[in-house]
């Protein structure tokens, strides 16, 4: 007895729908037979009996039909449980082989989740900031920014998103936009007493939230053209101030909030993560005051009307651009406007968290190839292993395809497996990328669990099973099945081929990786080499702010900076007593973060002093403890004394550049120099001090000069330096309660490193080497764990050669060198690409290194050496083993 | 010859049923079967028989195979899995109980309810 089912399964032939037909055929004639038979036995003639038999069975045609109809049906739905079973068979078959070697397996999908991990992280990342809208914003493809062009003559061009406002009250008239808003972000101290911080503070005018098509989450936002002036001081609160100012509280609305010293209603509450539009954070939106607000150059932000393009909008900018400013916007006068989207930063440039984000994601793409590449690898030992009973499968009439059919779901389980993991690995790693790649002052978040990266983990995930699946499957479709059965595992040179060429891929990439790690490390060490002038992390500053100057009017300044110094001794005096704290000065003008002011010098017998490529001449005003304080070196001469201030011998403290290039350095000591204006009284240089960064790492040479408190003339803007002898954190709270207590007119304290202004040049660098690095180290490892799994195979393979030529008289160390040989050429050839990629690949990376070549022979040499290194000892026990191969065991397994 | 009466809807499967619950049998033996028990009072088709076995099978019911009858013939053998079985076992006491219920209103006396 055949059943159907089985012969289908013994594939002895093909079964179709005619065949269900002629089944139901034989059915129905053997039927009506037996009946005829019945009939005649009961005494009717043959004819009349064949005749009611057919009518017994069935009445007219239709009813075969039906019948049929019915066997087809119940065929296909039977062929298709087959089908259905066999994949379950697969399935099943599949999980107890990965279950017999769970170390093998683990190794898989660990390698694959922490691939895909990587990528869908680093995707998400590139998805929020260069694909996807500002968070909360409607139809931002409409919405563009205004930028100003000016020609800074030798300089160059300064490209800006700052607009006086005089020109946005012009370009309230474009007919190009449907509305039309403006806003500028500044810090301001929120809140009052020790609790006072330094907060982002949006201030924005006419329609700016309203044309976003944000919606509030409590309360209400400002409607279009409000005006501080004419609707009372209002605040709208980003949802993180809301929680951690007000717990969250559903009840906020009218209660009142301090910004600036100055009370606002609070009206409302954006959603989370709503940033307006660039990503750094904002905590309170506030409405300008048409009063205030034509002192100021504001970011103006325009929704377009629906199909007008940019260019329109632009032109017409262009066109009622009437250049009228005047005073500190005279700037202005030759400005080009231009538009660009919202994606762009205040330089209309692309931001640099979407170049590192871009990066990220190619470095993450290189680990998802050396990850393919080598689980690859792995699955086809998993074949090599298994080729024998392959082939067993193959002969007993399994079916190629059948075969291939499995080592596919071996495949897709194996993916499937990877993809959950690697959501995990994507959730464990999201905010830590989100950490090192943005702003500390990021506002925007980005989720794992959405749908387009949902949809991007399937289609990696399919992928995976396309490249896993295939390339064994197609290996192993391919055994030349009496060939695999008489020589049991020795087939397959061809697999060898394809994985030594896997193994130089993984090698090159590695190397590729661990280059740019190097080269990182490299530049964050000349960083860290770099004498900046100061004692950059050892030194904090601290901004204590002060009521702000409401009007300008004659000798208000003056009284105001007056204000200010009186205020900043008291601190510095009360700071300099405080148990933590070994050292505190006065500031204006701090290095670094390019805050000295730039003012004349005249010297007596020169027309006019030199400028150099930093220009300058750059003026810090200092109270007498400041060079020790900041570890600013004095060459020559000495420092200010408490003695040096109003109404003393006026003095001055120059820069070594300074003293070398318009004196000979000594020299200029005892010279006279004017300050600010031809006119006024000489000043005696008293000291030369080191050079000093004024803006940052990179730094061109320029012209310094310090005057000591109370000498200079409309300069204001003081700081604390304090060296702290206890932990940032607890030197922190101290410093704060001691500042309050001494002034309560501070509204505000803030404290932060020195070296805090570098943090933005320092990002790229950081960045670099935790991404290459890790990554480097990540594909180093697989690399290698593919060649000793390599070179452990070709052992095992080639033992009845290496039995052949020990028996012939081969020694240790012959065999050792064969073994160890070909391992090396692999390695080597992976390196001779890597670094060939690297080359290419290297002026991509040029511009974000600090003094380091991109093609740093050094860097590369290391790179080579440990790669080939590492090789070696992978290659090492492979070929140790092959020496305790005894000729006599090696053909006796034959 | 007693008056015929057709198969109540539904039925068919379970009547099939019960005579492959008997012995693995070809289509004819079922038929045969099925008007050997009812004395030959059910009137059907003999195809209805074939469209149940076809419709049994596809359900998981019953299996089948080719074999050979006693005179020789080739022919088509259904047989009740395991699940078929437990299937006929559970109809046939719903079967029961619903006669029941129906029986003993129909069999009330209207004067005495």
């Amino acid at each position: 007895v055949a059943r159907p089912g089985i012969r289908r399964l013994l594939r002895l032939r093909r079964f179709s729908d005619r065949d269900a037909v002629r089944e139901v055929d034989d059915e129905v004639t053997l039927h009506v037979e037996l009946r005829t038979a019945e009939l005649m036995r009961r005494g009717l003639d043959a004819a009349s009996a064949a005749a009611q038999a057919r009518r017994l069975f069935a009445q007219d045609e239709r009813t075969l039909r039906v019948l049929y109809a019915a066997a087809i049906e119940r065929d296909q739905h039977m062929r298709l449980q087959e089908r259905i079973e066999s994949i379950v068979q697969d399935v099943r078959y599949a999980v107890r082989g990965f279950v017999r070697d769970p170390a093998l397996t683990a190794f898989i999908v660990t390698t694959l989740a922490l691939g895909i991990g990587a990528n869908v992280t680093a995707w998400s990342l590139v998805d929020r900031l260069l694909l996807r809208d500002p968070a909360h914003v409607v139809e931002a493809d409409r919405i563009i920014r205004l930028y100003s062009e000016v020609g800074m003559g030798d300089w160059g061009v300064r490209v800006s998103s700052w607009i006086p406002y005089s020109a946005y009250r012009q370009f309230r008239e474009l007919i190009s936009f449907e509305s039309l808003g403006a806003y500028r972000v500044v810090e301001q101290p929120i809140g009052a007493g020790v609790d006072a911080r330094r907060l982002r503070v949006g201030q924005t005018l006419g329609a700016f939230l309203p044309l976003l098509g944000v919606q509030p989450v409590a309360g209400r936002l400002f409607a279009a053209d409000d005006d501080a002036a004419t609707v009372g001081e209002q605040a709208v609160l980003s949802s993180e101030l809301w929680q951690s100012s007000q717990g969250g509280d559903a009840h906020v609305v009218g209660r009142s909030i301090v910004v600036d010293g100055v009370p606002h209603t609070i009206v409302g509450v954006v959603p989370p993560g709503f940033t307006g539009i660039t990503p750094e954070r904002v905590d309170v939106w506030v409405l300008g005051s048409t009063a205030s607000a034509a002192t100021m150059n504001w970011n103006i932000v325009g929704r377009l009307r629906p199909g007008v393009g940019a260019e329109a909008a632009t032109a017409e900018a262009t066109a009622v651009h009437v250049p009228d400013a005047t005073g500190s916007f005279a700037w202005f006068r030759d400005a080009r406007i231009f538009t660009a989207p919202l994606n762009r930063g205040d330089t209309g440039r692309e931001p640099v968290e979407a170049t590192l984000a871009r990066w990220l994601a190619g470095v993450t793409a290189i680990i998802l190839l050396i990850t393919f590449a080598n689980v690859v690898n792995l699955l086809l030992v998993r074949v090599a292993r298994r080729r024998r009973e392959l082939a067993i499968r193959v002969s007993l009439g399994a079916g190629r395809a059948r075969v291939i059919r499995l080592i596919a779901v071996e495949g897709a389980l194996l993916a499937v497996a990877s993809g959950v993991a690697s959501l995990l690995v994507a959730r464990i790693m999201e905010p830590a990328v989100r950490r090192t790649l943005m702003a500390d002052q990021a506002g925007w978040t980005f989720t794992i669990a959405d749908g387009r990266v949902l949809g991007l983990v399937v289609a990696i995930v399919l992928l995976t099973v396309i490249c896993v699946g295939t390339v064994p499957a197609v290996q192993a479709g391919n055994p030349q099945v009496a060939h695999a059965l008489r020589g049991g595992a020795r087939a397959g040179s061809a697999s060898f081929r394809v994985r030594g060429t896997l193994t130089v891929v993984q090698a090159a990439l590695s190397v590729l990786l661990l280059v740019g790690a190097g080269l990182f490390v490299r530049s964050f060490m000349n960083v860290r080499a770099l004498d900046l002038g100061v004692d950059r992390d050892r030194v904090v500053t601290v901004d204590a702010t002060l009521p702000p100057l409401r009007s300008f009017g004659p000798g208000e300044f003056d009284d105001f900076f007056q204000m200010e110094r009186d205020i900043y001794r008291r601190l510095e005096s009360t700071v300099q007593r405080l148990t933590g704290v070994e050292r505190a000065a006065i500031a204006i003008g701090l290095p670094l973060d390019g805050g000295s002011f730039s003012a004349g010098v005249w010297v007596p017998g020169r027309d006019s002093i030199p400028t150099l490529p930093g220009g300058g001449p750059y003026v810090s005003t200092v109270s007498a403890g400041y060079f020790t304080t900041i570890g600013t070196a004095i060459l020559h001469g000495r420092a200010f004394s408490e003695s040096d201030g109003e109404g003393s011998e006026p003095v001055v403290i120059i820069n070594e550049t300074m003293a070398r290039t318009l004196w000979s350095e000594r020299a200029a000591l005892d010279q006279c120099v004017h300050i600010g204006d031809r006119t006024n009284p000489c000043a005696r240089i008293i000291g030369i001090a080191a050079d000093v960064h004024r803006t940052g790492l990179r730094e061109r040479l320029s012209f310094q000069y310090y005057l000591p408190l109370g000498q200079q003339r409309m300069f204001g803007g003081a700081r604390l330096v304090v060296r702290p002898t206890a932990a940032l954190p607890v030197a922190s709270s101290v410093l704060r309660q001691a500042i309050v207590d001494t002034e309560p007119r501070v509204r505000a304290v803030e404290i932060r490193p020195l070296d805090e202004s570098l943090s933005g040049e320092m990002r790229p660098l950081r960045i670099g080497m935790v991404t290459f690095g890790i990554s480097g180290a990540l594909a180093l490892i697989v690399a290698v764990l593919g060649l000793y799994s390599l070179m452990a195979c070709m052992v095992a393979w080639r033992t009845h050669e290496i039995g052949v030529r020990v028996a012939l008289g081969a020694g240790r160390d012959d065999v050792v060198r064969l073994v160890l040989r070909s391992g090396l050429a692999l390695a080597t050839a992976g390196v001779v690409a890597g670094l060939g990629l690297a080359t290419i690949g290297g002026r991509w990376l040029q511009p974000h290194l600090f003094d380091t070549s991109a093609r740093d022979v050094t860097v590369m040499g290391l790179v080579a050496v440990v790669l080939i290194t590492t090789a070696a000892l992978a290659g090492w026990i492979p070929a140790r083993r092959a020496t305790r191969i005894s000729p006599t065991e090696a053909l006796r397994a034959e | 010859m007693p008056e015929p009466m057709s198969v109540l809807k539904g039925t068919l499967d379970v009547l099939v049923m019960k005579a492959l619950a008997a012995a693995p049998m070809h289509g004819f033996e079922v038929t045969h079967w099925l008007e050997q028990r009812s004395g030959q009072r059910l009137t059907l088709e003999d195809a209805a028989i074939y469209q149940a076995l076809y419709r049994l099978e596809r359900r998981g019911v019953v299996e089948s195979a080719w074999g050979v009858t006693e005179q020789g013939r080739r022919a088509r053998y259904y047989e009740l899995t395991r699940a078929g079985r437990r299937q006929l076992a559970e109809q046939t006491s719903h079967w029961l109980r619903y006669a029941e219920t129906v029986t003993a209103i129909l069999t009330v006396d209207p004067r005495t309810a």
